[in-house]
């Protein structure tokens, strides 16, 4: 076991500020696989872009660490990089989605249909892919709140550091998110 | 509550990766990213020797040189003072003993004093 594996990761940002090459490696290994599943459930399982984007996050991380906020924790603070990747990733789709609105309208019609027609399965794969269908329909700000929830099981303080807003913000964004999910996979409710 | 944990749960089940679902990291990504900070690092001590040859690699106009020959020669005045004033000082305390012995005053006094003591 390296020296850096038992360090904490405060310490270790301090190294890589320093130029330690090894206090990087340690970082890479414990963030970059956590990281990438969140930004592929962001992009939509595009994994090509998702995996530019983690190689985006970390050269921030290398070449402006004194960036880092030591208020937060290290986690919470790569998160939050993560997290506005993604919004800017979102923005930028909004203005393309915008230039498509005719394409967007045909692709809503086949989701519908395949959910209609997968009810009849009910197993949890298909559970999977519907919820994944609901998801990508989400704004950045709900899907982040729900994948940090669910997927990465952070707690509701965590995700209000990550996302720079009010414990209350969070537990709404969640309600809805929620809300919304029940009403479209209420077709999978066995009790139907 | 039972009902809305176990939507939790099964959301949290279905929001889990399967085996083989999740990519590794692409290792060039790694490799790119490991010389970058190699680089920075070599950057970072390259710029603090940069800044020593640039300290020293100052352009010197006439002025400069004027400027230094003049605190030159002010610093060796005051150090030429500083050395010779102490040797004034012992000259003038030998020759102020010599005037003490050679004194008439002094001399008439030692006499008076010798007297007495012959009394």
């Amino acid at each position: 076991m390296s020296n850096s594996s038992i360090l904490e990761d405060r310490e270790l940002m301090h190294r890589l500020q320093n130029g330690d090459a090894e206090a990087f490696d340690e970082l890479y290994k414990r963030y970059s696989k956590p990281l990438l599943g969140y930004f592929i459930r962001m992009l939509n399982y595009d994994k090509p872009k998702a995996q530019d984007a983690l190689h985006d996050l970390f050269l921030k991380v290398i070449e402006k660490p004194h960036l880092f906020d030591t208020s937060k924790p290290f986690r919470s603070w790569i998160y939050t990089i993560a997290y506005n990747t993604c919004k800017n990733h979102y923005k930028h789709n909004e203005i393309v989605k915008e230039a498509h609105i005719e394409i967007k309208h045909t692709e809503d019609m086949l989701d519908e249909k395949f959910l209609v027609g997968a009810a009849a399965k009910m197993d949890a794969k298909d559970f999977k892919q519907a919820l994944m269908g609901v998801l990508n329909e989400l704004s950045a700000d709900k899907k982040t709140t729900f994948i940090l929830r669910y997927q990465e099981d952070r707690p509701i303080a965590e995700i209000a550091d990550i996302m720079e807003c009010s414990e209350g913000t969070v537990k709404s964004r969640i309600f809805y998110t929620i809300k919304i999910l029940s009403e479209k996979l209420e077709i999978y409710n066995p009790k139907n | 509550m039972e009902t809305k944990n176990e939507f939790d749960d099964l959301l949290k089940r279905a929001m889990q990766f399967e085996s083989g679902e999740l990519p590794e990291p692409d290792p060039s990504i790694q490799k790119r990213l490991q010389k970058k900070v190699k680089k920075n690092a070599i950057n970072k001590n390259k710029s603090f020797f940069s800044s020593i040859v640039q300290f020293l690699n100052i352009d010197i106009k006439l002025y400069h040189a004027g400027i230094a020959i003049a605190a030159t020669l002010l610093i060796f005045l005051v150090l030429r003072n500083n050395n010779e004033a102490p040797a004034t000082f012992k000259q003038k305390v030998i020759v102020a003993d010599t005037n003490v012995g050679s004194s008439l005053k002094n001399d008439s006094f030692l006499v008076k004093n010798f007297s007495v003591s012959i009394y």
